[in-house]
This record gives structure tokens, C-alpha cells and sequence, in this order.
């Protein structure tokens, strides 16, 4: 385990995170998935009573679990205590811990490894988050990945179990298997077809729950929902992670389906609307970040219908992180205000699409 | 500490509120004076009598381990510790069978580090189940019955 060290480097900012890279299968509907377990120490209260003594306890119980096993060498250790406001939110942003990590208080934090493949929070709700998310669809592999993890943790630590209720967490919502399998998507077929509503609300008749981009709370920008179980009780993780896939194919095929509607019935209102949302980041010298993730959304769609070809989605998804606030402080080197991101962010990605109309315009001369 | 109004010295556990002919009567009862009162704890086998004009009467009951108050629980969302799930079990099943359809964990067992420390428990849970059990059978809900079997044979390994 490498010692607490910089939360930004530059290495971190040139790389996508693993959820981010585009590797996995079905990247064009589905972007990433996400695995986590909730999991509380028996001998502790919960985050939310627990004393600052005792919190600093399961911190430092956990932290030196994980520091002692070889097999998180490559892992790094955040204490949220000592991070300045600008390195918890490029955290969240890179989604190594939830945004509701910045609003707890007390000692509390993560462990990542380099990918951000794999976190570990610490006295987030409960005394432990762990997820792992990757890219595309991918939900066997993340939950094997987790699930080891769980039988290493839970063999050095005393977890909060019973037997008729399962691994006992902070908030009822979550006992049992404390399993929440998550699917972030990219739904603009649904959206431009007027279908998204029904498909939504037949999916939450099959307990799948929908929010937005970073998950609880946050609100959906870009056409990315993050659907994911709703129970996490009375049933065996593995059909838990069996039904939800199932629903999120269901509705990935929807998707697809949706789009050859619209290719075959508004093929040019749609080209339209893209060249038009590329026009407007190309030339934009404000841009708030719903503005700049709905028109990313419509460049998204017309890469992976062919329609353009300006960019991959991997320069795309390096766009839409760098354009997050934190990301774009970082970018510049200087702190701001909302205004000040908005300009900088418009810069940026005029920046970025003009660098990148440069480099194709020497390759095709 | 609140100390129980009839004995004086005990804790009290229960804080019972009563609306009666639109007076409000608050009352801190220990666990055996509550007892000899004939209030049961649990609000779901509180008992009404008839005839009388009592419209509510809910008594508060507190996790003994972390201090935290049911209703502190309800205004929140957020339990205090691992204990409350059986101070307030009641209460708690019930909403685990509105969020998940079911208050019976059927996943990932877990006995890793929990046998030595966890005995005392494990028998006081031996003894839930079986309860439960028999009242599963009585019911005829046989469904039930099953997964609260395995439940106590899975401890009884534990205990052993």
C-alpha cells in the first residue's frame, strides 16, 4: 500500500478511471457497472452515533486490515479529514466515493486502488462501502471482485451479522445482503422516443430503483440514469444480481431499438440536433455543467450511430470528466467560482474539440 | 438517566404516551413496572381495550446498547447500532417486509469471526426463531416455516 499521498496527480488526471475507459461489452447503452456491499463492525455503533473516539477506531481498524494484506499493496489510503474541499470532490467526481462522503462528518475516508476500479469507504453511512465498478456491462465480474473482497475483510473483522436478518446496516433499506448492483446508462433513445417514462416505471414495478449520474440525490443530466436493485433482502445475492442484469438487458435492448427508430424516422433531425450540440461546445464561452453533459449526451449518440465521427468515445468520456468542477479547477491550476467554471469549462472543451479538429485535419491532409 | 415514575429506581425504558379526552399524559415506566402495568412493549401486540377513548398509545422504546430512541430511528431512517435491530424488531420487520418484500436475509452466510464472541447471541436467537417458528406453522405459512428452519439449524452449527 502506498503511503497517503497526492490525491491529483497528473498521471490521474490523463487516465480514465477503469468505470470510465470504454472496454467492456455494450459500452454504446451502458456505461459502467457498480457492485457494493454495506458491512458494519459488530462492536461499534453505527457511523451516525458513533463518538469521534469511536469512529477514529473503525477508521484505524479497518485502515490497518487492509494495510496489513499484501493483497491491497497497490491501494492507497484518503483520510476525508485531512483532504482540502477540492480533493474530496475530484473524488467524487472520479466516483471513488459518493457524494455523500463531503457532507459527513468525523473521521472518515476511503481506500482506492490506482484504477479506481475498487474503493473502500470508511464511515460513509455504514463503517463499510466497498464497491467496485467497471466499465460496459460487467456484473459477474465486479461481483466476484467484491465478494472476494467481502470473505477477505470479513475473516480479519468482526462484521455485524444475523442470522434471520442478514449483515445488519445502518439503515434498514440495506440489510440483508447489503448488495446494491448499479447500472450507469446512457438513455437518449427513450428520451427522443417519449418512451423513457413507461420503460422507467415498468422497471420500477420490478424493483429497480433510477437516479442520476452520482448515484443517490443527484439529479439526471445528460440522459445518464444509474438503475439499480431496490431490495437487498430475501433473496440470494446471486439472483438479486441475476434479475437486475436481466431488467438492465431488457432495457439496453429497448434502447437499441429506439434508436433504429429514430435513424429510420428522423434520421436528419436527429444529425441536426448533434452537429448542432458540436457547434455550440465548439464555439460556447459559458457552458453550466448540465448544458455540457445534455450536449455531450447528443455527441455520444451520433458516435455510436456512425452519424459522427469527430471524436471517440474515449476523448468524449475524457471531456465530460475534465469538465466536472473539481477536474477543471485542477485543469487550470486555480480555485473559482461558479461562474468562473463555467467560462473555463467552455474554454476547455473548445480547447479539447479544436485540438482534436487540428489533429484530424494534418492526418487527412 | 430518566428514572421510572412508579419505582424510582430503575431506568426507564418505555415512555408511554397517552391521549385521553385531548389531555396528553406522558409517562417513563421501567420494564417491570411497565410489566405490572400490563403494557406490553411491542406496539404491534399492544393491546386496546375496548370502550375506552384511548386513541393512541405509543410507547417509545429505546435501543439499551446505543441509547437511541424508536423515534429517533423513524424521524432519521438511521439505526445506532447493530442491537437496535432487536430492540425495535417489531417495528423493523415490518418495514423490511414493506422495503424488500421480506424481513428473512436468504444470501451470503456469515461465520467467520463472529462464533466465539457471538454465543450468548446466538442462543437468545435460537430461542426467536423457534418462536417464530411455531407461530409460522400455526399460521400455516409453511414458506416461512422452511426458511426459519434452515435459520435455526444454520445457528445451531454456529453454537456448536
Amino acid at each position: 500500500m502506498s503511503a497517503e499521498g497526492q490525491i491529483i496527480s497528473g498521471e490521474r488526471m490523463s487516465k480514465l478511471p477503469a468505470w470510465f475507459d470504454n472496454q467492456g461489452e455494450k459500452t454504446d447503452v451502458i456505461i459502467s457497472t457498480r457492485v457494493r456491499l454495506a458491512r458494519n463492525l459488530s462492536t461499534h455503533r453505527f457511523p451516525s452515533s458513533a463518538s469521534p473516539n469511536e469512529r477514529k477506531k473503525v477508521f484505524e481498524e479497518v485502515t490497518s486490515v487492509i494495510k496489513k494484506d499484501s493483497r491491497f499493496k497497490n491501494f492507497e489510503t484518503a483520510n476525508f479529514t485531512s483532504l482540502k474541499r477540492l480533493e474530496q470532490q475530484f473524488l467524487v467526481e472520479e466516483r471513488v466515493v459518493s457524494p455523500d462522503m463531503m457532507n459527513f462528518d468525523g473521521e472518515r475516508g476511503v481506500v482506492f486502488d490506482q484504477s479506481r476500479r475498487i474503493n473502500i469507504m470508511i464511515n460513509e453511512e455504514d463503517h463499510i462501502r466497498m464497491q467496485c465498478m467497471d466499465s460496459g456491462f460487467q456484473p459477474s465480474e465486479v461481483w466476484d471482485v467484491i465478494n472476494n473482497i467481502d470473505d477477505i475483510l470479513g475473516q480479519k473483522l468482526k462484521f455485524a451479522f444475523d442470522i434471520k436478518r442478514g449483515f445488519l446496516t445502518c439503515c434498514p433499506t440495506n440489510s440483508g445482503t447489503g448488495l446494491r448492483i448499479s447500472f450507469l446508462m446512457h438513455l437518449p433513445g427513450l428520451i427522443l422516443t417519449k418512451a423513457i417514462d413507461a420503460v422507467l416505471q415498468g422497471a420500477s414495478q420490478m424493483g429497480i430503483s433510477t437516479r442520476g449520474f452520482f448515484g443517490e440525490h443527484s439529479e439526471v443530466l445528460g440522459n445518464l440514469f444509474q438503475l439499480s436493485n431496490q431490495a437487498t433482502m430475501g433473496a440470494h445475492e446471486n439472483e438479486f444480481i441475476e434479475n437486475t442484469q436481466k431488467i438492465i438487458k431488457d432495457i439496453a435492448s429497448h434502447e437499441l431499438t429506439a434508436r433504429e427508430k429514430v435513424l429510420r424516422e428522423a434520421r436528419l433531425e436527429l444529425t441536426d440536433k448533434i452537429y448542432r450540440a458540436y457547434g455550440i461546445l465548439l464555439h460556447a464561452r459559458t457552458l453550466s455543467i448540465a448544458e455540457c453533459l445534455n450536449l455531450t449526451s447528443a455527441l455520444r449518440i451520433g458516435i455510436n450511430c456512425s452519424l459522427f465521427d469527430s471524436l471517440s468515445i474515449e476523448e468524449l468520456n475524457r471531456i465530460t470528466l475534465l469538465s466536472m468542477p473539481a477536474h477543471i479547477q485542477v485543469y487550470f491550476g486555480s480555485k473559482m467560482d461558479e461562474t468562473e467554471i463555467s467560462v473555463a469549462r467552455a474554454n476547455l472543451v473548445r480547447e479539447l474539440l479544436t485540438k482534436r479538429k487540428r489533429k484530424r485535419s494534418t492526418l487527412h491532409s | 438517566m430518566i428514572m421510572c415514575d412508579e419505582c424510582g429506581m430503575n431506568p426507564a425504558n418505555i415512555h408511554l404516551t397517552q391521549i385521553s379526552n385531548d389531555e396528553t399524559n406522558v409517562s417513563h415506566l421501567c420494564d417491570e413496572c411497565a410489566k405490572k402495568k400490563g403494557i406490553n412493549i411491542s406496539v404491534n401486540e399492544a393491546v386496546f381495550e375496548e370502550g375506552q377513548q384511548q386513541e393512541m398509545q405509543v410507547p417509545d422504546k429505546i435501543c439499551t446498547k446505543c441509547g437511541l430512541k424508536y423515534s429517533e430511528f423513524k424521524s432519521k431512517g438511521w439505526l445506532g447500532c447493530a442491537q437496535c435491530y432487536a430492540a425495535f424488531e417489531g417495528e423493523i420487520d415490518e418495514l423490511l417486509i414493506q422495503v424488500h418484500g421480506s424481513s428473512i436475509h436468504k444470501g451470503k452466510k456469515y461465520a467467520g469471526n463472529t462464533i466465539a464472541a457471538a454465543g450468548v447471541e446466538v442462543s437468545g436467537q435460537i430461542k426467536r426463531l423457534r418462536h417464530e417458528l411455531a407461530s409460522a406453522i400455526k399460521n400455516e405459512e409453511f414458506e416461512q416455516a422452511a426458511v426459519l428452519r434452515d435459520a435455526i439449524y444454520n445457528l445451531k452449527k454456529i453454537e456448536v
